[in-house]
C-alpha cells in the first residue's frame, strides 16, 4: 500500500483525538489562565492566580495531600493483596487458571458506579470502616485497581524460568530466601508497572471517592467537579485539572526512580 | 503450611473482589423498600418496578445505543488506525501509538469538563453524538492496542504467500488479514462498548435532564433515593454485559478475549 | 526391568542409589535404579530422551521425591531433604544464571547464603573465577556473555560451595561442536582437579566415553550396563547398549561389527588369513575428512553394512561398484558381561 494511503488509515482516529481531546484540552488550558469573578463569571482578564492559589489555599492543599495519600495507601495496599494473588496463578495451571483469571477480571466488566454502589451497601454508617471516610475511598479503589496490580506482576512472574528457582534451590536457597533474592528483584518491573497504573487511576479517579467520599472527603477530582459544576468557577477548576495531570506524571516520574534505587540496593545486598 | 495460607488468603482476595457485586445483585431481591444486605425475603417486584420507571428503560435504551455507537465508530477508527500502524508500518509508529493512547493518560473528569465546556462553544447538544463522540476518545486505545497486538500475531510469511499467489494489496487486506484480525477487531469493540456502558465521568457532564445514560441516571438516583431499585436495575446491567462478553466469547474464544485484553 | 549388575553396586560408594523409582500419573519413569558412585568419580548416565536419566538427576537433586527407594551420601540418607539442604551443585542445560545478577553475583550467591565473611567470598570467588579462566568477566551480566562463559559462570556458582557431589544435567547442548568438546575438556580437567564426585546427564555418546570414569547407560527407566568407556564400547551387554554407543552393523548370527573393523576392498581380492568376506555392491561413499564412510548393499542382509577407510585411501571406489566387505571375527562384539 502506498504511503499516502497508510496515512489516511491514521486520520480518522486523529481526527477524533484532535478535535476531541487535543484542542477541548487546549482550550480548558486557557481558561484555566483567565480570572473569575463571582459576579461577572469567567472574566478576560490573563491571570496565574488559579495556579497560585494553592500556596494559600489551606482546604485545596489538604485535598492535594489527602488525594496523594489515598493513592499510595491504595497502590500500597495492591501490592499486598495482589502479588500473592499473582503468585497463586502462575503455580495455577489448566482450567483452574483460566476460570481464576476470569474471576480476577470480571469485576472490570460491572460499572464502577454499581461496585461503589456494592462496597456503600457493604460498609454502611456503623462498622469497622464507615461510609464517607477516607479508608471507605481506599477500599473502592483497591477494589477496582486490583486486576491491573495481578497482570502486570504475573507477567512478570511467567518470564522467570523455573530452572533459575532450581538453582538457588540447589546453592542452598530456601523457598523464602529463593523468593527473596531472586523472585521478587526479578518482578520489580511488573510489580513497578503495576504500582504506577494503580497509582494513576488512584489518582485520578472520580466515581469511587464520589460516591464513597460523599460531601465531606473530596478527592482533586471531585473538588473540579464541585468547582465547576457546583460554583461554576471554570478557571480555578480547569486549573486544578492540570495541576492534578502534573502530580500524576510526576509522581509516576518518582515512582521510577525510587523503585530502581531500592532494585539495585536487592542486587548488591 | 504455607500452602495453606497462600490458598487461604487467595481466597479471601476473591471475596473481596466478588463482594460489592454479589451484595448488590442478592440485594435487589429483597421484599423491604429499602436498600438491605442481606435481603429480606425473595422477591422480583424490583425488577418490575423498573417498568414502572420509564426513564430508566429510556436510559438503558440510550446506553444501548450510545455503546454500539461507541463500538462501531472507535472499533472503525481504531482497527483502521492500528493497520496503519502495525501492518502498513507508517514512519513515526511509535509517535502515533502514543499519540493514540494519550487519553489513557488524561484523567477521566479533566476530559469530562473539557468536552462540557467544547461542546458549549461549538454548540453541540446534549444527545447520541457528543457521547458517542467522548466514549470514542476514551475507547480509541484500547481498540488501537488490540488490534495492533493482534496484528503483530500474524505470521508475515502468510501475506507474502498472498501475494507470490497473486494477490493485489487489496485482495490481501481484504481476504487474509481482515479475517485474521477479526477476533482482536471484535474484541477491541466490545472493550470500546463496555467502556462506554460503564462510563460514569464523562456522560456526566454531557447530560440534560432528558438525556441520561444508564449510569448517570443511577448516580442521580442513589443520592435521594435509598429503596432497592437501585440494585434491581445495576443487576440488569451487570447481567446484559455478562451475556454480551459470553456471546462474544463464543464467537472469538475466550483466550483472546483475555490474552489481549489483559496486556494493557 | 533388568539392570546392568557388572560394577553397578560393587564397593562402598560414596554416592548410592537404592532401588529408586518414580511415577508421573500411570507412567513409571524411573524403574528400580541401583548405582555405587565411588568418591571422585565422574560417572555419566547416558540414554536417549525418555530414558529416565533427568529424572534420576532430579531425584539426586531433590526436585522430585522418588516413590521408593535411597540416596546415600556419605553415609547420610538424604532423599528426604529438600534441594537447599542436600549441599549439591548442580549446572543446568539451560545454565539457568540469575538474570539480575553479574558473574562475580552469580557465583557469589552460594557463598553469601552460608554467610562467610566478606574477605572469605571474595577469595573464593577469584579463585572459582580463575579456575574457570573467567577473570575479567565478573562485571558481566548474563545476556552480555557467551553461552560458554555462561556454562563456565553456571560451573563456578556451583563449585565455589564445595559440595558433596556435582550434578550436570546435558550442559553442552546449547554449544556448537567445537565449543561442545573444549568445554567438556575443561570441566573433565577441574573435575579432576578438585577431585569432587560428579554426575553428568547426557544423550550424546562421545560425549559421554570421552571423558567419564565410567557409563550408566539407560533405557526405560532402568540402568541397562554400567562400567568404563572402553569395556560399554567393547563389551556391552546388550544389543540396545552397543547400538546405543556407538554405529553398529549387525549380521545374521547374530553377529555385531563396529563400522571401524569393516573394510572395504577390490571385488576378487582374496582374504587374509581368518578374515570373513561378503559380497555386495557399494551405494555411497562419504568423506569425512579424516575418514571415508561406506555404505555397502549385501545379499540376504537387511540393512547396508557400513564400513569406513582411511580419508587419504589411495584405493578409490565408486557407487555401484562390486565390492567385498572384510573383518577380523576376533573383533566382532560380543553381548552380555565377561
Amino acid at each position: 500500500m502506498s504511503r499516502p494511503w497508510a496515512f489516511a488509515l491514521l486520520v480518522p482516529a486523529l481526527a477524533v483525538l484532535t478535535f476531541f481531546l487535543a484542542i477541548p484540552l487546549v482550550n480548558l488550558l486557557v481558561t484555566s489562565f483567565h480570572a473569575y469573578s463571582s459576579t461577572l463569571g469567567v472574566t478576560t482578564r490573563w491571570t496565574f492566580e488559579n495556579y497560585t492559589r494553592f500556596l494559600f489555599d489551606r482546604f485545596y492543599i489538604d485535598v492535594l495531600v489527602r488525594t496523594l495519600r489515598v493513592g499510595l495507601e491504595t497502590t500500597a495496599l495492591c501490592v499486598v493483596m495482589g502479588y500473592p494473588v499473582a503468585l497463586f496463578l502462575q503455580q495455577t495451571r489448566g482450567a483452574a487458571r483460566n476460570w481464576l483469571t476470569l474471576l480476577l477480571l470480571s469485576p472490570l466488566l460491572v460499572s464502577m458506579v454499581i461496585r461503589a454502589y456494592g462496597w456503600v451497601i457493604i460498609l454502611g454508617r456503623n462498622g469497622p470502616v464507615p461510609l464517607y471516610t477516607e479508608g471507605a475511598i481506599i477500599i473502592g479503589l483497591v477494589h477496582v485497581s486490583l486486576a491491573y496490580m495481578v497482570l502486570p506482576i504475573l507477567a512478570s512472574l511467567e518470564q522467570i524460568e523455573p530452572s533459575v528457582l532450581r538453582a538457588a534451590a540447589s546453592l542452598g536457597a530456601s523457598p523464602f530466601t529463593t523468593f527473596r533474592r531472586v523472585t521478587l528483584p526479578l518482578t520489580f518491573p511488573g510489580l513497578l508497572a503495576g504500582c504506577v497504573i494503580v497509582f494513576s487511576l488512584s489518582v485520578s479517579a472520580f466515581v469511587t471517592p464520589s460516591i464513597l467520599g460523599g460531601t465531606r472527603v473530596k478527592l482533586l477530582s471531585t473538588y473540579i467537579y464541585d468547582q465547576v459544576v457546583s460554583l461554576l468557577n471554570w478557571p480555578y477548576g480547569s486549573a486544578i485539572g492540570f495541576v492534578l495531570i502534573a502530580v500524576s506524571t510526576i509522581a509516576l516520574l518518582i515512582f521510577s526512580r525510587v523503585l530502581r534505587r531500592s532494585h539495585t540496593d536487592v542486587v548488591l545486598g | 503450611m504455607m500452602r495453606t495460607l497462600h490458598r487461604t488468603y487467595v481466597a479471601l482476595v476473591y471475596v473481596f473482589l466478588i463482594a460489592p457485586i454479589a451484595v448488590v445483585m442478592l440485594a435487589s431481591l429483597t421484599t423491604t423498600s429499602f436498600v438491605t444486605f442481606p435481603p429480606r425475603g425473595l422477591t422480583l417486584a424490583w425488577y418490575a418496578a423498573i417498568f414502572a420507571h420509564p426513564e430508566f428503560v429510556n436510559s438503558l435504551t440510550l446506553s444501548l445505543v450510545v455503546g454500539t455507537g461507541t463500538a462501531l465508530v472507535a472499533g472503525t477508527f481504531g482497527t483502521l488506525a492500528a493497520v496503519a500502524i502495525a501492518r502498513e508500518r507508517v514512519p513515526g509508529a511509535g509517535l502515533w501509538l502514543a499519540l493514540l493512547s494519550s487519553p489513557l493518560v488524561i484523567p477521566t473528569v479533566v476530559l469530562g469538563i473539557a468536552l462540557l465546556q467544547w461542546f458549549t462553544i461549538v454548540a453541540l447538544p446534549a444527545g447520541v453524538v457528543p457521547l458517542v463522540i467522548g466514549h470514542t476518545v476514551l475507547a480509541l486505545p484500547y481498540v488501537v492496542r488490540l488490534v495492533c497486538a493482534g496484528l503483530a500475531g500474524i505470521d508475515p510469511a502468510l501475506e507474502r504467500a498472498a501475494a507470490g499467489l497473486g494477490a493485489t494489496p487489496l485482495q490481501r487486506l481484504r481476504r487474509v488479514t481482515l479475517p485474521l484480525i477479526a477476533p482482536s477487531v471484535i474484541a477491541g469493540g466490545l472493550f470500546a462498548f463496555i467502556t462506554s456502558f460503564d462510563d460514569l465521568t464523562v456522560a456526566l457532564f454531557v447530560v440534560s435532564t432528558n438525556v441520561m445514560t444508564l449510569p448517570v441516571r443511577i448516580y442521580n438516583y442513589m443520592q435521594f433515593n435509598y429503596d432497592p431499585l437501585i440494585t434491581s436495575v445495576s443487576t440488569v446491567m451487570i447481567v446484559l454485559s455478562i451475556a454480551l462478553v459470553i456471546i462474544v466469547e463464543r464467537v472469538i474464544g475466550v483466550g483472546r478475549l483475555f490474552g489481549k485484553a489483559a496486556a494493557r | 526391568m533388568e539392570q546392568g549388575n557388572r560394577d553397578a553396586l560393587a564397593g562402598n560408594g560414596y554416592l548410592t542409589l537404592q532401588g529408586l523409582r518414580k511415577r508421573y500419573g500411570d507412567r513409571e519413569v524411573v524403574c528400580g535404579v541401583d548405582l555405587a558412585i565411588a568418591r571422585g568419580e565422574l560417572i555419566c548416565l547416558l540414554g536417549p530422551s525418555g530414558c529416565g536419566k533427568t529424572t534420576t538427576l532430579n531425584l539426586v537433586a531433590g526436585f522430585t521425591e522418588p516413590d521408593a527407594g535411597s540416596i546415600v551420601v556419605d553415609g547420610h540418607a538424604v532423599e528426604t531433604l529438600p534441594p537447599h539442604r542436600r549441599n549439591m551443585g548442580m549446572v543446568f542445560q539451560n545454565y539457568a544464571l540469575f538474570p539480575h545478577l553479574n558473574a562475580y553475583e552469580n557465583i557469589a550467591f552460594g557463598l553469601r547464603l552460608r554467610k562467610l565473611a566478606a574477605g572469605e567470598i571474595e577469595r573464593k570467588v577469584r579463585s572459582a573465577l580463575a579456575l574457570t579462566h573467567l577473570e575479567g568477566f565478573e562485571h558481566s551480566l548474563p545476556r552480555e556473555l557467551s553461552g560458554g562463559q555462561q556454562q563456565r559462570v553456571a560451573l563456578a556458582r556451583a563449585l565455589v560451595i564445595e559440595p558433596t557431589v556435582l550434578l550436570l544435567d546435558e550442559p553442552f547442548s546449547n554449544l556448537d561442536a567445537k565449543l561442545r568438546r573444549t568445554m567438556r575438556d575443561e570441566v573433565r580437567e577441574i573435575q579432576k582437579r578438585t577431585g569432587i564426585t560428579t554426575i553428568f546427564v547426557t544423550h550424546d555418546q562421545e560425549e559421554a566415553l570421552a571423558i567419564s570414569d565410567r557409563v550408566a547407560v539407560m533405557s526405560g527407566g532402568a540402568i541397562e550396563d554400567v562400567g568404563t568407556p572402553f569395556a560399554i564400547y567393547h563389551q556391552p551387554r546388550s544389543r540396545f547398549v552397543a547400538s546405543f554407543v556407538g554405529d553398529l552393523n549387525e549380521i545374521p548370527g547374530p553377529i555385531y561389527l563396529r563400522p571401524e573393523i569393516v573394510r572395504v576392498r577390490r571385488a576378487g581380492s582374496e582374504p587374509a588369513a581368518s578374515r570373513r568376506q561378503l559380497d555386495g555392491i557399494l551405494e555411497s561413499v562419504n568423506f569425512l575428512g579424516a575418514r571415508r564412510r561406506y555404505t555397502v548393499r549385501c545379499a540376504s542382509i537387511s540393512s547396508a553394512i557400513v564400513a569406513e577407510g582411511a580419508g587419504d585411501d589411495a584405493e578409490t571406489f565408486s557407487v555401484g561398484d562390486h565390492v567385498i566387505v572384510e573383518w577380523d571375527p576376533a573383533q566382532a562384539l560380543t553381548l552380555g558381561a565377561p
